[in-house]
C-alpha cells in the first residue's frame, strides 16, 4: 500500500517536472522578426491585461513599440527621458533594425539601466520588474530601459524592532530600496547582491546578500541548492521559504532561520559571514545559519556600555527562563512539592488555592488562555481599541476574577511576570508561548519530575539541532570559551575587534 | 572506514561523569550490604585503582584501531560467533536501563511518594530518552555538558548548605566495623561501574584525548564520591543507617537562609541525569541490535526497547524475589566485569593471535 502510494506520488512528481520544462521552454521562446507577432504574443500570454500598455510608434522611420505596465513606471521619467529622445532622434541612413536599435541605445537614451532582452521570459520578467521594453520591427531583440517608479511605503522604524540607540530605518516591501540601504552602510566592493526568482505562478524575486570573501562558499551553494527546490506556487512573504531553508526533518519549536526588519542588524550578521535573504514584497530578510544565542542579542547590545549591556543580556536570559518555565515550576511545586517555598509564601498560596474553585494547574491554564486571547484581541484590533482591550483585561477580568474568587492572585501575578518576561525577547514569543502552556500541563501532571524532563528533552532538542552544518546551540554545546566573550558577557568594542570570528568557524 | 568524530573529549567526559553522578546519587546502603558509609571512603579510592585495571583492555582495543568500537570488533575478529558477544553488550545496556528505571520508580513510590501516576512518569522518561537516543550522540553529548552544568551548580549549592551542619562527632574511625563493609563497597561501586562498558561503544566516536577522558572520568567520580560521603557522614551521622537513599535524605534536611527541604533540587538532578544516563544506554543498545539486525529495522526495535523497559521498569520493584536478584551486586558486578574486561580481554587475545598467525 505504501509502495504504491510512494510510486504514484513520484509518479505525480515526474509529471509536474515535465510540465514544468515545458512551460520553462515555452517561456525562453525567442523574440520574433516581426513586431506584429511579438505584440500578439505579449497581448496573448498577459491576456489583454487591463495594465498592459502597449504604444506603437515610429522610431527612425522604423515601426516599433513601447511596453509597459501600469503603475509600476515612472511616467515623468518614461516621458523626458525615454519617449522624448527617441521620438525626435534624427533618422540615421542606411541602418538595419537592430543597428537603429544599437543607436537608441548608444546615441539616443540618457538613462543609465538598459538591458538587451532577447527572449519572451526575460521581457515579462522585465516589463513586471518595471522596465520599458522597445521593440523595433525586423529585430529579434529588444532594450528594457529602467523607469521604474511605483510607489511603496516610505522608510520608517519598523515596530516590531525598536531600539534606543542606532539607526531608525527598517526595510520596506520593495525589494531595491532595501538593497541601498545595505549598499550604504556595506561600502565593500565585495558586498554581493544575487537575485533568484521563486513561486512558479507569482516568480517573486529574492535576493541573496553576502560578502564574497567572508561568507562559506559551501553554506552558501547548500542554500541556493535548497531555494531551487522550493516548489510553491506563491512566495507572497519571506517566511514562506524558512521550511525549505532549515534542515530536513527538523521538528523543534526554535527557528534555525533569523529575522529582521533593520538594515543594520542585517548588515551585522552580513559581515559575520551569514547570507541574508530579501524577498520582494516583505520588509522582512531572512538570516541563515542563525544561532540559538543569537535571539538574545540586539543592535542596542553594541551600542551601550558594556556592563550595562552585560546585564541586559542576563536580564535577557533570566526572561526566557521565567517565560518558558515559571508557570510550570509554580504549579509542580506548588501542587507537589510545597516544602520548598518560604514558610509565609506558601500559606498564602495555600490560602489562594484553597479559595478558587479549579485546581492549580487548570486554573493557570485559564488565566494563560484569556491572556493569550487578549493578546490576540489586542494585536488585530486598531490602536485605540487594543488600549480598551488592555484595560478590561487587566482591571476588569483580572481583578474582578481575583476579588470574586474565582482565580487566585498568586497565579494571576505569575503569569503577568511571565507575559511581560515574555517580551524582553518579542523574537521567541511563539515558542515560549508553546513551551509554557506544555510546562504547566506536564508540571500539573508529573511535578517537577515532568518539568525537568520536558527541560531535558528541550536542551537536547535544541542541541541535536543544526543548519548547513552549524550547530544551533553553539557556542555553548559545542563549548567555545572565546566567543563566550559576547554570550556571557558583552565586552568593549577594543575586545570585540580584536578577532572577527566568522559563523563557519563556530566550533562544530 | 572512515571514522565518526563527532563528540569532543570534554563532551564525552561529561557523559561518563553526569552517568556516574546518576549512579552515584542513587548510592545506598542496603544495596551495598553496609552497615559503616565511611569506610567507604576507603573503598572508593580502592574501586578507582581497580577501574584503571578494568579499562585498560577497552583502551587497548581503541589504540589498536580507534576507528571501530567493540560491535564492530565482535564481528571482526569473531564473524559469526562475535553475535553472542554483541547479545551480551544488548543486554547489558538494556539491562542498566532497566536497573536505572526501576530504581528511580522505587525511589519515587517508596521514598517520595508523590501524588502521580508513577506509570506516566516512567512512560515520559522512556519516550524522551528514545527520543534523544534517536537525536544522536551528538545531541545527548551536546545537551549534556549543558545539563552537567547545572547539575554540578546545584551540587555545589547542596554541598555548600549542608557544610554548616557537619558535626565531628559523628566520624567514627575507619574500618571500626571490620574490613566488611569496605569490602562490600568495592563490590558495589565496581559493579556500578556501568560507564566502562559504555566506553566500549562509545569510545570512537571522540575527536581525541580518549586517555584523559577515561582517567579523569574515573578520578573525578570516586574524589567527589569520597567527598560527598565525608560530608553526608559528617552531617548526618548514624541517622543514614536508617534511610535507604542517603544523599537525598541529606538534601532533605539541608538548609539555607530562606531556603529548606532542597530535596526538590535532588529530584530535579535525579531526573535529568536519569533521562541523559537511560537515552545514552539507550543510544549504545540501539547501535548494538541495529548492528545485530540490520539498519531497516530501526523503528521496530525502538518500539519494543521502550515497551520492555517500561514493562521491566514498573513490573520488577514488585516482585521482591525477582528484584533482589536483580540488585545484587554480585550479579551486576559479575555483568559488568564480563562486559568491561572479560569480553574486550577475548577480543585482544584473538587480534594478537591473528596477528602472530599473519606474521607466521
Amino acid at each position: 500500500m505504501i509502495k504504491f502510494f510512494k510510486n504514484l506520488i513520484s509518479k505525480y512528481e515526474i509529471q509536474n517536472e515535465a510540465e514544468f520544462v515545458d512551460h520553462e521552454k515555452e517561456n525562453k521562446q525567442s523574440l520574433f522578426d516581426s513586431l506584429k507577432k511579438n505584440l500578439e504574443n505579449f497581448k496573448n500570454s498577459f491576456d489583454e491585461s487591463a495594465d498592459l500598455t502597449i504604444r506603437p510608434i515610429k522610431v527612425l522611420n522604423t515601426n516599433a513599440a513601447i511596453i509597459t505596465m501600469e503603475g509600476m513606471i515612472n511616467k515623468e521619467t518614461f516621458a523626458t527621458s525615454v519617449m522624448n529622445p527617441i521620438v525626435y532622434a534624427f533618422e540615421k541612413e542606411n541602418l538595419t533594425s537592430s543597428e537603429k536599435l544599437e543607436y537608441i541605445k548608444n546615441n539616443i537614451l540618457t538613462i543609465s539601466e538598459q538591458i538587451d532582452v532577447e527572449t519572451f521570459d526575460d521581457s515579462f520578467k522585465l516589463i513586471m520588474s518595471g522596465f520599458a521594453l522597445l521593440i523595433f520591427d525586423g529585430c529579434k531583440k529588444a532594450l528594457a530601459i529602467g523607469v521604474q517608479g511605483f510607489n511603496f511605503r516610505s522608510i520608517s522604524e519598523p515596530e516590531t524592532e525598536v531600539m534606543q540607540k542606532g539607526s531608525k530605518e527598517g526595510f520596506v516591501e520593495a525589494i531595491r530600496i532595501n538593497l541601498t540601504m545595505i549598499r550604504r552602510r556595506i561600502k565593500n566592493p565585495k558586498l554581493k547582491f544575487e537575485f533568484l526568482s521563486c513561486g512558479n505562478t507569482s516568480l517573486t524575486d529574492i535576493c541573496l546578500c553576502y560578502i564574497k570573501d567572508i561568507v562559506s562558499d559551501k553554506i552558501l551553494q547548500e542554500l541556493k541548492k535548497r531555494i531551487s527546490k522550493v516548489n510553491l506556487q506563491n512566495v507572497l512573504a519571506a517566511e514562506y521559504l524558512v521550511p525549505y531553508i532549515e534542515e530536513k526533518g527538523d521538528l523543534s519549536f526554535f527557528s534555525s532561520v533569523g529575522f529582521s526588519e533593520r538594515p543594520d542588524t542585517v548588515c551585522g550578521k552580513i559581515a559575520e559571514g551569514r547570507i541574508a535573504i530579501l524577498v520582494d514584497g516583505t520588509p522582512t530578510a531572512l538570516i541563515v545559519p542563525y544561532l540559538f544565542i543569537e535571539y538574545f542579542q540586539t543592535i542596542d547590545d553594541y551600542a551601550e556600555r558594556p556592563y550595562f549591556a552585560t546585564l541586559t543580556r542576563w536580564l535577557k536570559y533570566l526572561s526566557f527562563f521565567i517565560a518558558t518555565l515559571l508557570p510550570g515550576l509554580y504549579v509542580a511545586l506548588a501542587v507537589f512539592n510545597p516544602e520548598v517555598f518560604p514558610d509565609r509564601l506558601i500559606s498564602k498560596i495555600a490560602y489562594s488555592i484553597a479559595g478558587t474553585p479549579f485546581p492549580l494547574m487548570l486554573e493557570t491554564l485559564i488565566i494563560h488562555f484569556i491572556y493569550e486571547i487578549m493578546r490576540e484581541a489586542g494585536l488585530r484590533l486598531p490602536r485605540p481599541l487594543g488600549h480598551a482591550v488592555s484595560i478590561v483585561g487587566g482591571l476588569v477580568i483580572g481583578e474582578t476574577a481575583v476579588n470574586a474568587g474565582l482565580i487566585g492572585a498568586p497565579t494571576l501575578m505569575v503569569v503577568a511576570l511571565t507575559a511581560i518576561s515574555s517580551y524582553v525577547i518579542p523574537n521567541l514569543y511563539e515558542p515560549t508561548a508553546i513551551l509554557r502552556l506544555i510546562f504547566i500541563l506536564v508540571g500539573g501532571i508529573l511535578g517537577i519530575w515532568g518539568v525537568m524532563l520536558l527541560f531535558s528533552v528541550l536542551i537536547v532538542n535544541i542541541c541535536s539541532k543544526s543548519n548547513f552544518g552549524i550547530p544551533f546551540a553553539s557556542p555553548i554545546a559545542p563549548f567555545d570559551f572565546y566567543s563566550m566573550r559576547d554570550v556571557i558577557t558583552r565586552v568593549s568594542w577594543k575586545t570585540l575587534s580584536k578577532k572577527n570570528k566568522t559563523i563557519q568557524n563556530m566550533p562544530h | 572506514m572512515e571514522r565518526k568524530n563527532i563528540v569532543t573529549a570534554p563532551q564525552l567526559f561529561s557523559l561518563f561523569f553526569l552517568c556516574n553522578i546518576i549512579i552515584g546519587i542513587t548510592y545506598n546502603l542496603p544495596m551495598a550490604k553496609s552497615i559503616g558509609i565511611l569506610d567507604h571512603i576507603l573503598s572508593a579510592i580502592a574501586a578507582l585503582f581497580i577501574n584503571i585495571l578494568l579499562i585498560f583492555p577497552i583502551y587497548k582495543i581503541y589504540k589498536i584501531n580507534p576507528n571501530i568500537n567493540i560491535v564492530d570488533n565482535c564481528i571482526k575478529n569473531f564473524k559469526k560467533i562475535g553475535i553472542i558477544f554483541l547479545i551480551i553488550y544488548g543486554v547489558y545496556y538494556i539491562f542498566v536501563c532497566c536497573y536505572m528505571l526501576s530504581l528511580f520508580n522505587i525511589f519515587v513510590r517508596d521514598i517520595v511518594d508523590p501524588d502521580i501516576s508513577l506509570f506516566m512518569l516512567t512512560f515520559c522518561v522512556i519516550l524522551g530518552s528514545s527520543y534523544a537516543a534517536c537525536k544522536g550522540i551528538e545531541g545527548i553529548a551536546r545537551a549534556c555538558s549543558i545539563i552537567l552544568f547545572i547539575i554540578c551548580l546545584a551540587i555545589v549549592f547542596i554541598i555548600f548548605t549542608i557544610i554548616p551542619q557537619i558535626d565531628f562527632m559523628n566520624y567514627t574511625p575507619l574500618l571500626f566495623n571490620g574490613p566488611n563493609d569496605f569490602i562490600n563497597g568495592i563490590f558495589y561501586l565496581t559493579s556500578l561501574s556501568f560507564y566502562i562498558p559504555l566506553a566500549a561503544t562509545l569510545l570512537p566516536v571522540v575527536k581525541s584525548g580518549a586517555k584523559k577522558v577515561l582517567i579523569a572520568t574515573n578520578t573525578v567520580t570516586y574524589i567527589l564520591f569520597a567527598i560527598v560521603i565525608i560530608i553526608i557522614a559528617g552531617a548526618l551521622g548514624d541517622y543514614l543507617k536508617t534511610q535507604t537513599f542517603q544523599i537525598y535524605e541529606a538534601t532533605s534536611t539541608a538548609e539555607i537562609g530562606v531556603f529548606k527541604r532542597l530535596d526538590a533540587i535532588y529530584l530535579g538532578i535525579f531526573t535529568s541525569g536519569l533521562f541523559i544516563t537511560v537515552s545514552l544506554f539507550l543510544f549504545a543498545f540501539f547501535l548494538v541490535i541495529k548492528k545485530i539486525l540490520g539498519v531497516k529495522r530501526n523503528k521496530l526495535i525502538i518500539f519494543f526497547a521502550d515497551i520492555f523497559l517500561l514493562v521491566i521498569s514498573l513490573i520488577l520493584p514488585e516482585f521482591e524475589e525477582i528484584s533482589c536478584f536483580f540488585y545484587d551486586t554480585k550479579f551486576i558486578f559479575v555483568f559488568t566485569f564480563l562486559t568491561s574486561f572479560v569480553i574486550p580481554t577475548t577480543i585482544l587475545l584473538k587480534y594478537k593471535l591473528n596477528l602472530k598467525w599473519r606474521n607466521d
